[in-house]
């Protein structure tokens, strides 16, 4: 399942903070109508380079699923960092 | 009489299983969890999902800096195997890039032996695997969950 959420969470020593919730489903849905005016574009590029298309969207989906879980957190004194895709 | 359970018998009957291997099965059947269980017990490992890197190092005035990063395995996997799908007019550009980083940082990194097979291999041989890297103020540490 290709990710849905990321989090991004800043918190300053002075105690300020900031909290971001991301829906990526917003974002993929924003892409949709790009990727369909790219697709023959894409498809001339595979033909062009001897690719095969379904693997290589395959194999992009497949990336992009794996991004989920992914966590980063910075801890430093003047502030704390969390990144999360799920 | 469940589909499963008359396979089990009809194993049975057929010679393919022996009786306590049957009773095995048939028990698993009526409690999949304590069948889990069980198999956690005899030594089944899971596969790790995530690698974990922590830094522990120096920020730009001695301050304490730490990172802790969770990358899922399955992102390397495709990464790896994203690299094979590379045209073989690109491979070339890519691995004379590379090869000057390389000369510059003594890393030597070749895609073009980079395989998802080897990955697996790897991945296999990273069970409960801990790597400590020090240097100078920076700890590095890998572990896989």
């Amino acid at each position: 399942m290709i990710p849905m959420t990321a989090t991004i969470y800043v918190k300053q020593a002075s105690g300020r903070f900031l909290h971001l919730w991301i829906p990526l489903i917003l974002l993929w849905i924003l892409l949709l109508p790009l990727l369909i005016l790219i697709a023959p574009l894409f498809l001339i590029a595979c033909l062009l380079f001897g690719l095969n298309p379904l693997r290589i969207v395959y194999q992009f989906w497949q990336t992009l699923s794996g991004l989920s879980g992914t966590n980063a957190e910075i801890h430093h004194e003047r502030a704390h960092l969390v990144f999360r895709i799920s | 009489m469940n589909e499963d359970r008359r396979r089990i018998l009809d194993m049975l009957a057929a010679g393919q299983v022996t009786a306590a291997e049957a009773e095995r099965l048939l028990a698993a059947l009526e409690n999949p969890s304590a069948a889990a269980g069980a198999a956690a017990d005899s030594g089944a490992k899971p596969k790790p999902k995530f690698l974990r890197i922590f830094v522990e190092g120096e920020g730009k005035r001695g301050t304490p800096l730490n990172v802790n990063l969770r990358v899922p395995m399955q992102l390397l996997r495709a990464g790896v195997k994203l690299s094979s799908i590379l045209p073989s007019q690109a491979r070339g550009p890519i691995a004379e890039a590379l090869r000057e980083k390389a000369n510059v940082s003594r890393a030597r990194i070749d895609l073009t032996s980079l395989k998802p097979e080897n990955l697996e291999e790897l991945i296999e041989s990273l069970d409960d695997l801990t790597v400590n890297v020090d240097s100078h103020n920076t700890k590095v540490r890998f572990t896989y969950e």
